[in-house]
């Protein structure tokens, strides 16, 4: 239970900033269009790609800085939630569903990899900021 | 850094053209054809709850043939749409802008396993993927190969970390998207890959000790498995159509092999591509162990758009777009390589100051540029179509006579009903004539070479005819040959036979809307042809007795 408070604390915090920079970037581009739709757009993007890819980043052994995580994880989020809910809709389950339950299976499972990795894991070169300039 | 670079990325790539707004009344900076097919593509999965099949109306009206299209873009697209509540045109092509970004990005992120100094002062030069005539791949719809190439260099940079742990894991999920989102690059990242094993196994010096090797087996297995779960299924339906209908292109001729994409050469690439040619000689003299991942995959990506000699044609043209992307590592290798002439060490601020300075070259000239408008659709013509997809019976065929936004076949799928588009030569020759025809040559207007019909999970057979037959039969042909096209009955079609007629009142040819309006002129004299929707561009008649004879009473 610590261990998880730890993880959430380390993590939200990074997924917190991201959050507000995607939402910024994007109402820096649609300056004209409503805060609300901006915040939705921002948000589910949050929540179907950044945030589940982000955890399934989790999975691998390095510790990436979170700009990498954030971006990569995005990618992989959609790599992801495209594979998976493509499979379950051939299996019947709707967008209505997949959009709940493909977040939860990723997160879930990039949780459970982070929580059962002990020690943690090794600071990458990349982390340290100590590549060649 | 990076904030500011997406930021001016999307103000510029989306941003200018949609004037600064998300939601619009209609497909907006839509340019071409593809556009609109992927549009509708992905609204019919949203209303369908899912993608498997493909929308009856855009393959002749057939209820259950199988979506040949990869079904990435369509699963994302219905998906956002769903969770924002914004349209599903806007957020497809806002998807498509996105993955544009994430590639750039992801690029960046590969860069920076060689040094973050080159990957700073590349990052900014990719913005170049906004000038002359690069900006159509997000205009015209090409989205399946930008979200291709996204996943592509997330694929190489997963290679680039393939000794940590945990990520062959992630590396099959994301060849397996691949695989579900343009095959091309599927191909092209298995060839890397395979390349990359045979370069680790020969590298590899520890082989003696067997622990070596399982975890070597161990790796590529965990790829091969989640990549055959995850793409089973979509590969078996590639398989069944767009690998039999289109396959290895063969295409060798200069114009024919780029396949629609807009002129790309090597001299397009200007003074940055003479940069990143002495980056080029300088990687190979500096000779940099460090360097030599990101190197092979800005090479290697870069060589694909020379596949063109190997016959792949536009699947090989098609990344010759994106080589300001894939050559920028070489662009900031050099740079940073002539700093090093004149600089021992080099402070990290000097390259992000070069970032900058490039950034604010370089986005001044893209500026203005991008300020596209509308595109090629408009309120009138885009409400009409919503509004036949509302009122007309979806056995109802709809005729449209002339129409600037509806001349091609993708944006008519957007009313949902089956649609036949006038052939434009024969119109003009009609117009020629100077007389009101008995009867017109339509084409139906539908988008697919295959029309792949489940008979089980794992068992198929064909339809047989372009469109479906009204009385009813499927015949359904056990291996694939292509479809018998619509009989010239159904596509010279009698004016009177027809039930739902389509007229702009407008044209950028004003004959062309002229003609439109004086058969909706005679026509509308039969008591039993009647006006049904009006708007300031668009009128639509219905034919309450087809076969009744219409033109000569009135003529």
């Amino acid at each position: 239970m610590h261990k998880a408070l730890e993880l959430g604390k380390e993590h939200g915090k990074a997924l917190g900033i991201s959050f507000i920079l995607i939402f910024a970037i994007i109402f820096i581009a649609f300056s004209k269009e409503s805060i609300g739709v901006v915040l939705r757009l921002a948000g589910s993007m949050f929540w179907l790609y950044v945030v589940p890819g982000y955890f399934l980043l989790g999975i691998v052994s390095e510790k990436f800085d979170h700009a990498e995580r954030i971006v990569l994880g995005t990618i992989v989020g959609i790599g992801a939630y495209g594979a998976l809910g493509y499979n379950l809709g051939l299996l019947g389950v709707k967008f209505s569903l997949q959009r709940w339950i493909v977040p939860i299976i990723e997160i879930g499972a990039g949780i459970i990899f982070m929580l059962k990795r002990s020690p943690p894991a090794e600071e990458s070169p990349a982390t340290q900021g100590k590549e060649e300039q | 850094m990076l904030a500011v670079f997406a930021a001016a990325f999307l103000y510029l790539a989306l941003g200018e053209p949609w004037e600064h707004t998300i939601k619009h009344a209609h497909p907006y900076s839509y340019l071409a054809s593809d556009a609109y097919l992927h549009q509708a593509m992905a609204q019919y999965a949203k209303d369908s709850g899912r993608v498997k099949f493909a929308a009856p109306y855009s393959i002749g009206g057939y209820e259950e043939s199988m979506d040949m299209h990869p079904p990435m873009l369509s699963q994302i697209s219905a998906s956002l749409s769903l969770m924002t509540g914004i349209e599903v045109y806007d957020i497809t092509m806002f998807s498509a802008a996105s993955a544009l970004l994430l590639a750039m990005l992801a690029a960046y992120f590969i860069w920076r396993r060689g040094s973050k100094a080159i990957a700073l002062i590349a990052l900014p030069t990719m913005l170049f993927m906004l000038t002359g005539r690069l900006p159509a791949l997000t205009y015209w719809g090409y989205w399946l190969l930008l979200h291709g190439v996204m996943l592509l260099l997330a694929f190489f940079w997963a290679l680039t970390h393939w000794e940590k742990k945990g990520m062959p894991f992630v590396a099959g999920v994301l060849l397996s998207a691949i695989a579900l989102t343009h095959q091309p690059e599927m191909v092209f990242a298995g060839v890397f890959f395979a390349g990359f094993l045979v370069l680790k196994i020969w590298g590899e010096k520890s082989w003696k000790e067997r622990k070596a090797a399982i975890v070597m087996v161990k790796k590529i297995a965990a790829v091969g498995i989640i990549f055959g779960i995850l793409s089973f299924y979509s590969l078996l339906i590639f398989s069944k159509t767009y690998l039999l209908s289109e396959g290895y292109r063969n295409a060798w001729d200069p114009e024919e092999l780029r396949g629609g994409y807009p002129v790309f050469n090597l001299g397009d690439l200007g003074l940055f591509g003479i940069i990143a040619i002495l980056g080029v000689a300088g990687f190979f003299l500096m000779k940099k162990e460090k360097l030599w991942k990101p190197a092979s995959v800005s090479l290697y990506c870069f060589i694909l758009g020379f596949s063109i000699f190997f016959g792949l044609g536009k699947r090989g043209y098609a990344h010759r777009l994106f080589w300001f992307i894939y050559l920028s590592f070489f662009f900031g290798l050099a740079v940073y390589a002539a700093l090093r002439i004149f600089l021992k060490n080099i402070h990290g601020a000097i390259p992000f100051g070069i970032a900058i300075f490039l950034m604010v070259l370089i986005v001044p000239k893209i500026y203005g540029n991008t300020k596209i408008g509308p595109g090629s659709m408009n309120p009138y013509d885009w409400e009409a179509l919503q509004w036949i997809g509302r009122n007309i019976p979806p056995e109802g065929y709809v005729y449209y006579f002339y129409s600037d936004a509806l001349s091609h076949n993708a944006p008519i799928y957007s009313s949902k009903r089956i649609g036949f588009n006038i052939r434009l030569q024969e119109y003009i020759q009609a117009i020629q004539s100077g007389n009101i025809q008995e009867k017109y040559t339509f084409g139906l207007a539908d988008g697919y070479t295959v029309y792949l019909h489940p008979l089980s999970p794992f068992s198929f057979c064909y339809y047989a005819h372009e469109l479906k037959p009204r009385n009813g039969s499927l015949e359904c042909l056990p291996t694939y040959q292509r479809y018998i096209k619509v009989s010239k009955e159904d596509e010279v079609k009698n004016l009177c036979d027809i039930s739902y007629y389509y007229f702009d009142k407008q044209a950028s040819q004003p004959v062309l809307a002229q003609y439109n309006m004086a058969i909706r002129e005679v026509l509308l004299k039969n008591g039993w042809i009647k006006e049904i929707y009006s708007n300031p561009l668009v009128s639509i008649l219905q034919n309450e007795k087809p076969g009744d004879d219409c033109v000569a009473q009135s003529a």
